[in-house]
């Protein structure tokens, strides 16, 4: 059920009234709501594949305390690492892999017909199967205890918030909350709630608009070039933020209803001044997991520039590659490893550690010019993950080049007024509340209540208006 | 651990409190959302037509003939561009015409036919590209009105009864805002004269448009998003009915102006092949045979005008005389 539909405000509601029911002190109580809960909502995506999320599930518990146990932990955290990556390998990969060995044969001069499976792909295997994998790790890594409670690690591998498009949650972070005593907190509840709105507002009114207008562009682009080419990027940049950053909004929102904290994924990524700051702002969950797991124990930054660089494009196309089986996806990871090799070469990686232009109401214009710079070279990249094709992405980009003289055309742009005015007024409010979890975060409180109950309203109206044409959530097809 | 200790709290007065103003803050939307609904239905009321009357109508043409039919199903695209007094006298078979709206839904139009099939009929089937299983749920409602024995047709739910009610409250406000035209009684006149019970002709065909003035065309429907479509199945457990009680069925693309294929060109054609190499239902020509020049069309990008309605009829006719087998 998508979190955008009437079936998920009826769920969530009797899971609330539920789990705050049996009282703060039944943990066990609350967490075996919880799950069965989450494999509710996770049978109402795909039944078929329920057993392949307890499969995975119980073989990462099993292995973490015989990882503890035994005498070979090394072969036992393999053993796992094997296991998970090729679930992965085998519904997401194979056709991909099989058909790509079948054409480079092919160009050889050898004739195969590629072995295609043709399989589904379950929902959430690359959310979940990293969730194992980072708790294996971390318990092979001694970072954490294996847990020896089903019903709770259970609950950290398909809390239903992040089963299906993450956050990609840590057992370090997830595991104590969830054993610990989890009591109702009425700051929190209304905080969750006003998360979850502006979550939606973000998906249903932002990303689901821009949606109608990228999709036409994109899927007949030899019609588009100059300026109409361009603004199918821009839309195409707003949608996928609007959409994957509202999931996570309403996923922590969710989550705080229930006084659990997750991890934040995005930090308002387009006001990055440089990619290197984009990668700390964007999909955070996903990028912290690659470093940690992949980036340092490859060696990191350690070692030389020539391992260092190879250490960032590795990272960078493993990325791109966990996004999907296509070469656009890979493309659209080197393509950010290229943008990101000068600021660490030049060592500015580390630079922007904190929101642009601080307490001050406007960007300076040395900031403002960064973020435009880094906002084009996102929106560039955007194509590739965007396109169906490397040779569709390349077209696109070569259509922008094409008629140069539209981009001063007004009427392109007065096309498109009413999206474009949503889109500045929705960047404004950004920037206002750039340095909380989410613009309305103590941002309400503060206000008056009258003023604050018409703001609520707006925001359920503007989701009320929208909601007609409904888009699939980007990120649930990875 | 990720949260902060000053704002734990057990009291379970602060949960009461919670839930108290959650109700009273949903009673205050739901309230306001009431009164919106109520405005938006006041003001658009004459602009109800009772075009889905016309089911009562087509499903006696049902009853009214024993076997050995020629049963068009599909959408209004079926409904208004085929002309079935010349598919009889081409074949000389009782011919019914039971498409009347797309916005019904594929479950409705095989699960109607499907009860009424004999052995010697002839099913043309001709659905909207992507057309949904399940419909719309207001149109569903509104044909039950008209014609009780459509409810075993359709599936009911609460949920759906809700959606369909938000949506149809949106999609008025923004009629009564955007659409001038619907404003206009005069506007409304002329398209209540063309959908209507009566628009429909002996064979179940919309003849009402026929040589009328032409509104501007519309397309409610949007872009195509091209996906696996899910009526593929469904048509092909209908397939295998009409085998089993001793029915052909055959498979037709649906007429589309030229402009509408050019900007959905990749969409329907990864439909159209998925078509070919997935349904079991043999197929009568390609998507490029029910492709017109847009000024054959009447209101809509799927209703053909009087011309229009004629050369796909004979378009039809040469396809059927080719690829059906009447023996």
């Amino acid at each position: 059920m998508l979190f955008n539909t009437l079936n998920f405000a009826i769920f969530l509601p009797i899971v609330f009234l539920l789990y705050w029911s049996v009282g703060e002190k039944n943990i066990r109580i609350q967490n075996i709501i919880l799950i069965v809960a989450s494999y509710f909502f996770y049978a109402s995506w795909d039944l078929r594949f329920l057993s392949l999320l307890l499969f995975s599930t119980l073989l990462d518990f099993v292995l973490a305390i015989m990882i503890e146990k035994g005498s070979r932990p090394k072969l036992l955290l393999w053993i796992s690492i094997s296991i998970n990556l090729g679930l992965l390998a085998v519904f997401k990969y194979f056709d991909f892999f099989s058909i790509s060995a079948s054409a480079f044969l092919a160009s050889m001069g050898f004739h195969s017909d590629p072995i295609i499976l043709n399989l589904v792909l379950p929902v959430g295997i690359s959310f979940y199967t990293f969730h194992g994998l980072s708790y294996i790790i971390d318990v092979y890594k001694k970072r954490i205890h294996p847990e020896r409670n089903f019903i709770d690690y259970s609950l950290f591998v398909c809390f239903f918030p992040l089963l299906v498009a993450g956050p990609i949650e840590r057992a370090t972070h997830l595991l104590p909350q969830l054993k610990g005593k989890r009591a109702f907190s009425y700051t929190i509840a209304v905080d969750g709630l006003r998360q979850i709105l502006w979550g939606l507002f973000k998906k249903v009114v932002i990303a689901d608009s821009c949606a109608v207008f990228a999709n036409d562009i994109f899927n007949n682009s030899s019609q588009y070039f100059g300026a109409t080419a361009m603004l199918g990027a821009f839309f195409f940049a707003f949608q996928i933020y609007g959409d994957f950053s509202g999931y996570s909004d309403i996923a922590l929102g969710t989550a705080k209803l229930f006084n659990i904290r997750l991890l934040r994924n995005f930090s308002y990524p387009y006001f990055s001044r440089n990619i290197a700051e984009f990668w700390r702002r964007w999909h955070i969950s996903l990028s912290s997991w690659f470093r940690d797991y992949v980036y340092i124990p490859l060696g990191g930054s350690k070692g030389s520039l020539k391992s260092n660089i190879r250490n960032i494009f590795i990272i960078f196309l493993l990325s791109g590659l966990w996004h999907g089986a296509n070469w656009t996806f890979i493309i659209w990871g080197g393509l950010n490893a290229l943008y990101f090799l000068p600021s660490f070469v030049l060592k500015s990686n580390r630079k922007y550690l904190s929101a642009p232009s601080r307490e001050r109401r406007l960007p300076s214009f040395h900031d403002f010019t960064k973020m435009l710079f880094t906002f084009f070279l996102t929106v560039i990249a955007w194509v590739f993950f965007r396109s169906d094709s490397a040779q569709a992405a390349f077209r696109f980009l070569g259509s922008l080049f094409v008629h140069p003289g539209s981009y001063l055309l007004l009427s392109i742009y007065i096309k498109y007024s009413w999206l474009l005015i949503l889109i500045a007024l929705f960047v404004v409010v950004e920037w206002i509340g750039r340095e909380k979890e989410y613009p309305l975060a103590d941002l309400m409180p503060s206000l008056n209540p009258l003023f604050r109950r018409a703001v609520y309203f707006i925001l359920i109206f503007s989701i009320f208006w929208y909601n007609g044409v409904q888009q699939q959530f980007i990120y649930f097809q990875f | 651990m990720g949260f902060n200790n000053n704002l734990f709290t057990f009291s379970s007065k602060m949960k009461f409190n919670f839930y108290k103003r959650v109700f009273f803050f949903l009673l205050q939307l739901f309230v306001a959302y009431i009164g919106l609904a109520w405005y938006v239905r006041v003001k658009t009321a004459h602009f109800d037509n009772d075009y889905l009357a016309g089911v009562n109508i087509k499903e006696k043409l049902l009853t009214q003939v024993s076997s050995h039919r020629l049963i068009l199903v599909g959408g209004s695209n079926m409904a208004f561009g085929i002309n079935s007094g010349e598919l009889y006298q081409a074949f000389g078979r009782p011919t019914i015409n039971l498409s009347i709206h797309a916005g019904l839904g594929l479950n409705y139009m095989l699960s109607q036919i499907e009860s009424s099939l004999k052995e010697g009929d002839i099913i043309i089937l001709s659905p909207e590209y992507f057309l949904g299983l399940d419909g719309d749920y207001r149109l569903m409602l509104e044909t039950e009105k008209y014609f009780f024995n459509a409810k075993k047709y359709f599936d009911h739910s609460m949920l759906k009864m809700i959606s369909a009610h938000l949506n149809e409250t949106r999609d008025k406000l923004k009629n009564l805002i955007f659409d001038p035209k619907s404003h206009d009684v005069n506007y409304w006149f002329d398209v209540n004269e063309i959908y209507n019970r009566n628009s429909f002709n002996e064979y179940g065909d919309v003849v009402s448009h026929l040589g009328k003035r032409k509104p501007i065309i519309t397309n409610e429907e949007g872009l195509l998003q091209y996906h696996k479509w899910e009526g593929i199945q469904r048509i092909n457990l209908f397939y295998a009915k009409c085998m089993q009680k001793g029915c052909k069925a055959f498979f037709v693309f649906p007429c589309l102006p030229l402009s509408e294929y050019n900007l959905n060109r990749k969409a329907i054609r990864l439909y159209e092949k998925d078509i070919y190499t997935e349904l079991k239902m043999p197929v009568l020509g390609t998507v490029n045979d029910f492709l017109f020049q847009d000024s054959l069309f009447y209101d809509s990008i799927y209703h053909l005008d009087s011309n229009g309605r004629e050369q796909r009829t004979l378009r039809l006719v040469k396809l059927m005389q080719v690829g059906c087998n009447f023996n």
